[in-house]
């Protein structure tokens, strides 16, 4: 797992006119929970849809493992052969099909016999705790049940990346604490690396040991969590130790 | 690309029509009086787009805004002129006036009657439209006007809000007044349209009909384009977007009774009293067993013509609106184009299909002579208008979910079929039915393009009411609301569960 490794070579990405990303160069190893911190507009979630294909860089060259998967305008591998799944803001979870549907859709390009494909649903159900409503849409869950639906549908594909974009958005900070609880134990138990992309700190604290700060849609920071929270003087981080300053 | 693609194949049956009209020595010069008939279209539609816009942009942001008795009731009958042909409408304008006395048929006759009949349809256009862009605004802009500066806050900024597409509207709704000619000819106002049907089906002159109708169209891009270029951006951020969160309606107070009656009003003036005029003729008796006949004989075909249309338009829509995908600029761009070509006389695309017809080889006239292209016609007229759905329908399927199937892999048919065409389901099934109605009170393309023996309903109308009977006009003008009115209920049920 270890040698599983995504490399950003000079990636510059725009949208129209507008320069999201800009001379990008960063690796994220596997077995290393990484956080991209920054704050709202900084590039965060352009670098999770360059790594995971879903955009080609507009220059510069995208690596995995040694191996060029994207570059200047073209996505040469596929993102479901990237070894990465994702958790979107939005969560998306087609609101038609039902739990173990939803899951069962998102294995269907991973060519499994059909024994095999219900057996890591149940499984993912398992790990996620909601076996118990894989009957059920996802407009009929409760927030958290959705997000572990989320959950359950990416882990199912076996990742060795998970990606988290801003999950927690707009969730109370209680059950927050217990979603990121069970996705350190589960990713864990899984041998699953978290790349999370946040503008809280916090988040970032309770799952990863490693964190990029990015500003301006480049790298501004890097280094051991523990190190930036010392140290950076970048934002979000440094709001951050000012509260954690005024708490004490 | 593809989208520019669909939306060049849609104009293709118009093509030879237009060659033949601009190359010279292929077709009869324009005679003057044609512009004196274009001139007179031009009135028309200035006063229709005018005080459409007066009456159906306030009324369009009350039914939004406002509950009040009879809301959805109201609506309803207001948009039921939309899918019933003008010319029906005219005949009871003409009819009530010929019964009330000289002065009135002096009165409502030529220009007056025109602008009275196409009212009928343009309002509900206008309302139609104001009423979704001021849906558009959401339920927390609403309420922050509200706190802002009350009840005034909220309508003034709700009337600003949606003023570009409404004002659009008008101007759409004066612009299709140009390609109609049923109430011209029934009012002795000699219209553009008119003139083009007269060369085609009295004169049997295809080059002069090209010809006009070329030049019919060229005035309505005129105007259409620059309209298009200035308001497009704008509609399409108020009229295909749904927010997540909807308005709540404000409930008036004792100004509910107010609004109830302005619309009772409106719904009187623009059909309770030219229905009046159709129904007077029952008096000397009603024929309901020769109407009846009638629809039976007409019924299939009018069927087959709505349902085909249908079909063609949602499924060119839905090609276009997945083409266009998620890109702004290309949604705007699409939108532009499409309100281009719903101005578009549509016999100019009926006139090329007949062209064709005509020029290509016997052995195809099963085809260029059936009434898959009569279907297809009156599809091609329409798709515009079923693409605005189609792109507004396609605007709510959230883009993550093609990213969440892309990560996974999942086989593009397998996400299409399970998961996009089940969330489109419910706005294909609208679309189908709106234009399906809509292409029922089609008279214009069915008239050129119908295989001998093969009308439909209202044409079967529009044949016999200078010399039937006017207890029979009078019983198939009521059979054929009865049936509009069952149809519209049916698309409100429908709607009304897409839009919850």
């Amino acid at each position: 797992m270890s040698e599983h490794t995504f490399e950003f070579v000079s990636v510059t990405k725009f949208y129209g006119r507008v320069r999201a990303v800009h001379d990008l160069s960063l690796s994220l190893h596997a077995g290393r929970h990484t956080a991209v911190l920054g704050p709202s507009g900084c590039g965060k979630s352009t670098l999770l849809r360059l790594l995971t294909g879903l955009e080609p860089p507009s220059s510069g060259t995208i690596l995995l493992n040694g191996r060029t998967i994207s570059q200047s305008g073209d996505v040469l591998i596929p993102p479901h052969q990237r070894g990465a799944a994702m958790v979107f803001q939005d969560l998306a979870l087609w609101p038609n099909l039902t739990v173990q549907e939803n899951v069962a859709l998102g294995l269907s390009g991973s060519r499994l016999s059909r024994q095999d494909s219900a057996r890591r649903i149940n499984e993912a159900l398992e790990l996620c705790r909601i076996a118990q409503v894989a009957k059920r849409l996802p407009g009929q869950l409760s927030g958290g049940q959705q997000q572990r639906a989320a959950l359950a549908r990416a882990l199912a594909v076996r990742p060795v990346f998970l990606l988290l974009d801003e999950p927690f958005s707009g969730i109370d900070l209680a059950l927050k604490a217990k979603l990121l609880d069970e996705i350190r134990v589960l990713t864990a138990a899984l041998r699953v690396t978290l790349i999370l992309v946040s503008h809280d700190p916090s988040d970032a604290l309770a799952v990863c040991e490693y964190a990029v700060v990015m500003d301006n849609g480049t790298v501004a920071d890097q280094g051991s969590m523990p190190e930036l929270l010392a140290t950076s003087s970048l934002e979000p981080l440094r709001t951050f130790r000012s509260v954690q300053q005024i708490g004490k | 690309m593809a989208a520019g693609l669909i939306l060049g194949l849609v104009t293709v049956p118009a093509w030879p029509l237009v060659w033949r009209a601009i190359v010279p020595g292929e077709a009869t010069p324009l005679a003057g009086s044609f512009a004196i008939a274009l001139r007179n279209s031009l009135e028309i539609a200035a006063f229709v787009g005018v005080i459409a816009f007066v009456i159906g942009r306030p009324a369009g942001v009350a039914l939004a805004l406002y509950k009040f008795p009879g809301r959805s009731l109201a609506f309803a009958i207001v948009m039921l002129p939309l899918l019933v042909p003008t010319f029906l409408w005219a005949i009871g304008w003409s009819a009530l006036a010929a019964q009330a006395g000289p002065a009135a048929t002096a009165w409502i006759t030529g220009r007056t009657g025109c602008v009275l009949v196409f009212l009928g349809s343009a309002i509900p256009l206008v309302v139609l439209v104001s009423y979704a862009a001021t849906l558009a605004l959401s339920g927390t802009q609403i309420e922050a006007a509200r706190l802002a500066g009350g009840e005034r806050a909220v309508v003034y900024y709700a009337c600003r809000y949606g003023a570009t597409a409404a004002c659009f509207a008008a101007a759409l709704a004066g612009l299709l007044t140009l390609s109609d000619p049923g109430p011209g000819q029934i009012f002795g106002r000699r219209t553009a349209a008119s003139d083009v049907l007269t060369s085609f089906s009295s004169q049997y002159d295809f080059g002069l009909a090209g010809r006009q109708c070329a030049l019919l169209a060229l005035a309505v891009l005129l105007l259409a384009i620059p309209l298009v270029l200035l308001a497009a951006t704008r509609l399409s951020s108020q009229i295909l977007v749904r927010q997540v969160r909807s308005i709540v309606r404000i409930s008036p107070g004792p100004m509910a009774i107010g609004i109830s009656l302005t619309f009772a009003a409106l719904i009187l003036v623009t059909m309770a009293v030219p229905l009046a005029g159709l129904l007077l003729p029952l008096q000397n008796g009603l024929d309901m067993t020769r109407a009846w006949r009638e629809v039976a004989r007409t019924g299939v075909n009018t069927l087959v013509y709505a349902i085909g249309a249908g079909f063609v338009s949602t499924g060119l829509s839905l090609l276009t609106a997945i083409s266009v995908g998620h890109s702004d600029r290309l949604r705007t761009a699409v939108l532009g184009s499409c309100l281009a070509l719903f101005a578009l006389p549509p016999s100019m695309t009926a006139l090329g299909m007949v062209y064709a017809a005509t020029s290509g080889p016997s052995w195809l006239d099963w085809l260029t002579r059936s009434r898959a292209v009569v279907c297809l016609g009156l599809g091609l007229h329409y798709f515009p208008l079923a693409t605005v759905i189609a792109l507004r329908s396609w605007g709510t399927l959230p883009a993550t979910w093609t990213h969440a199937a892309a990560i996974h892999g999942v086989p593009f048919s397998k996400y299409f079929f399970k998961v996009v065409v089940p969330h489109l389901l419910p706005a294909m099934g609208v679309t189908l039915l709106l234009v399906g109605l809509l292409a029922t009170a089609d008279v214009g393309t069915v008239l050129l393009l119908h295989p001998p023996g093969r009308t439909s309903l209202p044409l079967a109308i529009f044949t016999v009411m200078a010399n039937a009977p006017e207890s029979l006009v009078a019983s198939l003008c009521v059979s054929y609301l009865l049936l509009a009115l069952g149809l519209l209920v049916v698309l409100w049920s429908l709607a009304g569960r897409h839009t919850t």
